[in-house]
């Protein structure tokens, strides 16, 4: 209720213009004693003209013991309140308004601005047209607030019957749409939160109804509507900038507690701003990063893992996109311009029905959608890279673009590196982003996009490398009525790297390596009533690999070229989901997605001999099949399962079960995944991973929703999870099926996690307990990983403490902190030293059976922005960030060569030293 | 055609990004694994055929732990060699001459002392082709700060069946100290030295595994495969160097032995590490296939070649110094007993300007014996 307290103060401003003479002309007079208050009021309206407005509740049990002698009204009042929280405000209509612990003053707006700014410095004049700004923002909010908007028409209203109303929830001053925004009535309790278009569809009862609405990093609101009929409501939200301190609105965040999602998790562009940046860029692979359930081998490395998945296990999503290598410069930074993205949603369970083809999350990027309404531009240099975004109107309010680059400029760094290292080499990288929306109509939106990231370096002048990404996605988006709507979607996804080398002229060569694969899919969402929400569709994607191809280069090379066989496969999906809200406290969603998976000619596929051990040595034959010959099939039912208990408004219970299925995989034999990793697709011999996790969590919230803890556990299993057989050759390859094995893996843990999402302090406390483990027991010979027992993965690490906090000192001063610790993740230790060849060996046997040691790092950042005129040209911040304050030198491996005849250990460290950035953000 | 894209890529980074994050580490001893270890070559030469048999070690010890009182014998289709256990304890040699013969397949068998059985998979002699060139270029590595001769070996086989090739080399270098000394002091007296001790030859043997498949190749030759890359830090370079590259034909499997064992034992600390796992050898234990025995045994001819570098092959502008501490100072004769007795070595008498001095350095700068050998090799150019 407080939250709405400014709103109501300037409300009542607007229409008591004048201040009131007249209450010193009611005198009043009575004795009471014990009475109850309806009483008092009653007799006191019999004595004077005036009307008490309040909540009963308010008064019931408050008693008036008080003698009053022709006293003045104002002072009786003070007099029979002075014991109470009541207070009383008259206006000019002699109206008596109540009010609990707060008071309303009849000298607003202008005194109670100043009043809540004690602090501030008067002659800061620009927070003060940023607080006029704001004021008008939320005068106008005001308004439509209280507003009554009529749907339908009058005469069709039938009472008590359910009716719905659709729309779009929407920023206020960019007008692009809100994901996850709730919309609901309070009584009774029915709610929904909008899609990834900002769409919502609601079925409440007719009649006068409030609807609230609320989304995170935006000020709460509500809206009057009379509904008589279907119909349609935009909301424009305003974004909750909290530039005075006094007025920080806390609103309900309980959409954790509320809804129905487990295992998902979603940062925001405001709270990527909070997180200390490394070397300068704001990423979010890292930000994903420090969530509890989230590991990677370590410091740089290529590859998230979560809940003990693999790295290829991750559905990487950008605009629908698939990205097939997420990172930038070997997994230093991730290729997502930070400046294009709206949230990132990390779905580590509970994975709906309408994801598939990833066996352990789901990472969907959220792109901003270009401002509507005005050019705007933003941008930022750090000391690794720029970045420049550009978005405005096409047609005001109808059609937008945004398009966003970033490149480096490192090579400069590397020539400057003091050891005179890299003279010749260099590293390049860039990124480009563009999309189009446009909402035609009421009923069709279409939107555009497309995203292209490349990575060019080279060693020495000698080889030379570059790897790309490249997507588009084409979608429209259809309403065919208020309760159904669908969006028909084309899209592109692509991933290449090539190698080539030309110093020595006989083995000059050309690699090149490529997956494409297109998806065309519709999804559908069906609101037949208040307590169901259906969503169903199809998709289809086809893949198209290139192995690989290994080519001459130059006109004196010597190389055989080396063409592998392309790959085709088509995995479809149809897929159901209904949540459905039996009752306010219990609410169910079931999911049922069915792949099917078509291995497709042309190809060779070898035959080796049956009941024995796939080897070169047992191959006893090829089949050939045609164009688009189906050579095998795959398919399951996927379960997708979530409930969702609510004991009461603070907390609820959670219960999911999802399977999933994948059909590619990724080769590779390194513990940490690099570039030049690829991409295989289910066949004969490789078969499809299947995974399957139930999780159970209990959420509760604090101190008026403003803590959010939670507690989740799961477990997990996957089935044909890939390994390799000791010497395995991956790349170039035409017989792979012989260097693979297939094991199971097994992950289980429990994650705590406390968050603070307002207030000068905010940020999470997250703490996981996991086991993630393997086990690889094939039938024959070299098909065995530590004698079958299950070993941990690489990035096993039992113990994980994340804090990441921000401390918001004033409007422009904020100070970040990161805090990391988590157990040394599992290597391979050698058993054994020998001499062989005159030279000391190291012999490895069981793996992952030893740590490094143990994690830890500290991160720190300062955030200036400059002021908040509005009216100023541009806007400006600047980001001083150090990166691993304490200079710990935390191993990223142990490892042993043989050097000049001895075994020798090293200790490898990433950014062993404190690293300091300076960034430059900028907004026009 | 070697891919080491990865390790390429790991380099890059290692410099990019590391160059002080690396420290020694000294590993602890886990889980123990007492392993037999057999290493053994074969080859057509007049070598005696020679079997080193060991045990493992722990990984915080550096004991060799030789396996003696074992029966070993090599058999080829026709006759068994029955080896005798040499001085060195764990080395066991044929006393005669095999007459190992290309083409021909032969295999070991072992007994150890206790009773286990052992055999090598049957292997059969190949034959190395000629070593075409070994050649050398000088080269300037900036992304390490070095200057050196980059050694290079080039070969072919003109009947293209070998295709894969494994390289190790001798290498022997002539060096000078700073000061040559003519005279020394024996019990208070100068002598005149009679044994030059300012030239010395110093050798060494390849240590790193260098192989190469031409599988890739429609011709199988070798082109400027880069052995070593000798830099002027060292003492090398000083006065002459020569290396003697001895090249191996290796098969299909020994080449994949000895790719497994450098990429596991030499090719770690990157970014991008492979995952160490059981190299296998090609010897086993006849009645427990599960036992893992470390090494190999393999058979071909060998192929040798010299060359000679001299520092006159070194641009002019490059001076491989060695020795950068090094300085002499000049004493009166009286004190030649103290300097003697805090360990300075005398160099000459130096007669002008008068009265006399003694010109003293550290032994260091002087006797080129303290790590090398004053006595010129056979082969010496």
């Amino acid at each position: 209720m407080n939250k709405l307290l400014p709103f109501i103060f300037i409300f009542i401003n607007l229409i008591s213009t004048k201040s009131i003479s007249q209450n010193s002309d009611l005198i009043v007079s009575g004795k009471y004693e014990n009475t109850p208050f309806n009483l008092f009021v009653k007799d006191i309206e019999r004595q004077i003209p005036v009307e008490f407005m309040y909540h009963p509740q308010m008064a019931d049990s408050i008693y008036i013991t008080a003698i009053f002698n022709k006293e003045s009204l104002n002072n009786a009042l003070t007099r029979v309140f002075r014991e109470t929280q009541l207070h009383f405000f008259i206006n000019e209509y002699n109206q008596i308004i109540l009010t609990q612990g707060y008071e309303i003053r009849a000298d607003l707006p202008i005194n109670f601005f100043d009043r809540s700014n004690e602090n501030m410095i008067v002659t800061d004049f620009q927070a003060f047209d940023f607080m006029k700004e704001e004021e008008k923002k939320v005068k106008l909010q005001n308004t439509l607030e209280n507003r009554v908007v009529e749907i339908g028409n009058r005469t069709r209203l039938v009472d008590g019957k359910y009716t719905n109303l659709a729309g779009y929830i929407r920023d206020s001053q960019t007008g692009e749409p809100l994901v996850g925004a709730l919309i609901y009535i309070d009584d009774p309790r029915i709610g929904v939160a909008t899609d990834q278009f900002g769409y919502y569809s609601l079925t409440i009862p007719n009649g006068e109804q409030e609807l609230l609405l609320k989304c995170i990093g935006y000020k709460d609101t509500k809206r009057q509507v009379i509904l008589y009929q279907e119909g349609k409501l935009d909301i424009e939200l305003i974004e909750d900038v909290i530039p005075l301190k006094e007025v920080i609105i806390e609103s309900e965040k309980d959409v954790n507690i509320a809804g129905m999602q487990m295992g998902l998790d979603k940062i925001d562009a405001q709270s990527m701003k909070k997180v200390p940046p490394i070397l300068g860029e704001v990423d979010v692979l890292k930000i994903i990063l420090t969530l509890p359930g989230v590991q990677s081998i370590g410091e740089g490395a290529n590859g998230i893992n979560v809940r003990g998945g693999t790295a290829d296990q991750n559905l990487m999503l950008i605009n629908d996109a698939i990205v097939y290598n997420p990172t930038h410069l070997f997994g230093f930074f991730s290729s997502f311009n930070p400046d294009i993205i709206k949230s990132v949603e990390l779905y580590k369970g509970g994975i709906p029905a309408q994801y598939g083809g990833r066996i352990s999350s789901v990472l969907e990027v959220q792109t901003k959608e270009g401002n509507n309404k005005k050019f705007v531009g933003s941008g930022g240099i750090s000391p690794v890279t720029a970045r420049l975004t550009f978005e405005g109107p096409i047609a005001k309010d109808k059609a937008s673009y945004i398009i966003g680059a970033r490149s480096t400029y490192s090579d400069w760094i590397l020539k400057k590196l003091p050891n005179a290292s890299l003279k010749n080499s260099t590293a390049s990288f860039y990124d480009f982003f563009g999309k189009i929306s446009y909402d035609i109509n009421d009923k069709n939106s279409i939107y555009m996009a497309g995203y292209y990231s490349n990575d060019d370096f080279s060693f020495n002048s000698d080889t030379i490398y570059n790897y790309t990404n490249q997507n588009a996605s084409l979608q429209w988006k259809h309403i065919f009525n208020n309760k159904l709507y669908g969006v028909f979607s084309g899209v592109y996804s692509g991933y290449n790297y090539a190698v080539s080398s030309t110093k020595n002229e006989v083995n000059a060569f050309d690699m090149n390596y490529s997956i494409k694969n297109l998806n065309a899919k519709i999804d559908f969402s069906y609101f037949p009533n208040s307590k169901h929400k259906i969503d169903f569709g199809i998709s289809s994607i086809y893949y198209g690999l290139e192995p690989g191809t290994l080519k001459q280069n130059g006109n004196n090379s010597l190389i055989t070229d080396i063409i592998l066989e392309n790959e085709q496969g088509l995995e479809s999906a149809v897929y159901l989901g209904d949540k459905y809200d039996i009752s306010p406290r219990l609410a169910l969603n079931f999911g049922l997605r069915y792949s099917f998976y078509n291995y497709l000619g042309p190809q060779t596929v070898n035959k080796y001999a049956p009941d024995g051990p796939i080897e070169e040595g047992t191959k006893i034959g090829e089949t050939t099949y045609g164009e688009r010959e189906n050579i095998q099939t795959y398919q399951g039912p996927e379960i997708r399962f979530s409930a969702r208990y609510s004991m009461n408004d603070e907390s609820s219970l959670k219960l999911s079960y999802n399977r999933m299925r994948q059909y590619i995989h990724m080769l590779s034999n390194t513990t940490s995944i690099s570039p030049t990793d690829i991409w295989k697709l289910s066949d004969t011999y490789v078969k499809p991973q299947v995974g399957d996790q139930v999780s159970l969590g209990i959420y509760r919230n604090f101190k008026n929703n403003t803590i959010e803890g939670s507690i989740e556990g799961y477990y997990k299993t996957i089935e044909d999870i890939l390994d390799f057989k000791s010497g395995a050759q991956l790349v170039l390859n035409d017989h792979v099926e012989t260097d693979i094995v297939s094991g199971m893996g097994k992950s289980y843990g429990i994650e705590f996690l406390l968050k603070k999402k307002t207030g000068k302090l905010n940020g999470w406390v997250s703490y996981t307990y996991s086991r993630a483990l393997i086990k690889v027991d094939g039938q024959y010979n070299g098909e065995t990983i530590n004698n079958g027992e299950f070993f941990p993965a690489s990035y096993d690490k039992p113990h994980d403490f994340t804090v990441i906090s921000n401390w918001k000192f004033s409007r422009r001063f904020s100070v970040s902190g990161n805090l990391t610790y988590s157990t040394g993740r599992p290597i391979t230790y050698p058993v054994a030293k020998y001499n062989f060849g005159g030279t000391e060996r190291l012999h490895y046997s069981e793996r992952n059976q030893f740590r490094i040691p143990d994690y830890f790092r500290l991160d720190l950042s300062i955030s200036l922005e400059g002021n908040h005129k509005v009216k100023k040209l541009n806007h400006s911040s600047w980001t001083f960030a150090i990166y691993n304050v304490t200079g710990r030198d935390n191993a990223y491996s142990i490892y042993f060569v043989s050097e000049n005849g001895k075994v020798k250990g090293y200790k490898l460290s990433i950014f062993a030293e404190a690293i300091p950035t300076i960034t430059y953000n900028f907004r026009f | 055609m070697n891919y080491k894209f990865i390790n390429i890529l790991n380099l890059f980074i290692l410099v990019l990004l590391l160059s002080n994050c690396v420290k020694e580490f000294d590993p602890p001893s886990l889980g123990y694994e007492n392993l037999l270890v057999v290493d053994a070559f074969l080859s057509d030469g007049e070598e005696p055929f020679e079997v080193k048999l060991s045990r493992s070690t722990p990984v915080d010890t550096s004991a060799f732990i030789p396996e003696s009182g074992a029966s070993i014998s090599l058999s080829d289709e026709s006759e068994k060699y029955f080896l005798v256990e040499s001085d060195v304890q764990g080395v066991y040699v044929y006393p005669g001459n095999i007459n190992a013969q290309i083409g021909k397949s032969y295999q070991i068998h072992i007994q150890t002392k206790t009773g286990n059985q052992y055999e090598s998979s049957v292997v059969a002699m190949r034959e190395t082709p000629e070593i075409d060139s070994v050649t050398f270029r000088y080269e300037e590595r900036s992304s390490v700060g070095l200057t050196g001769v980059q050694i290079y070996v080039n070969t072919h086989d003109p009947e293209n069946g070998t295709w894969y090739y494994r390289w190790e080399w001798d290498e022997t270098w002539k060096f000078r100290t700073p000061y040559n000394s003519n005279i020394y002091c024996d019990e208070g007296k100068i002598k005149p030295r009679e044994e030059q001790i300012n030239t010395c030859w110093k050798s060494g043997k390849s240590t790193s595994i260098k192989f190469f498949n031409s599988k890739n190749l429609m011709k199988d030759i070798v082109a400027d495969y880069p052995l070593l890359y000798v830099d002027t830090n060292t003492d090398r370079l000083i006065s002459k160097y020569s290396i003697n590259v001895k090249q191996y034909a290796l098969s299909e499997e020994s080449y994949n032995y000895w790719k497994e064992l450098q990429k596991i034992t030499e090719n770690l600390g990157t970014l991008f590490d492979p995952q160490p796992t059981i190299i296998k050898g090609n010897v086993y234990n006849v009645s427990d296939e599960k036992e893992i025995v470390l090494g190999y045994f393999d058979a071909s001819s060998v192929q040798e070649d010299r060359i000679f570098i001299r520092r006159g092959d070194l641009p002019s502008t490059i001076f491989p110094n060695y020795y950068p501490f090094c300085e002499d100072s000049l004493v009166s004769p009286d004190r030649v007993e103290e300097m003697v007795e805090q360990g300075w070595w005398l160099i000459e008498l130096q007669p002008l300007p008068p009265p006399p001095v003694i010109r003293f350095s550290s032994r260091y700068c002087i006797d080129c014996t303290l790590d090398g050998t004053n006595v010129e090799p056979d082969f010496w150019e």
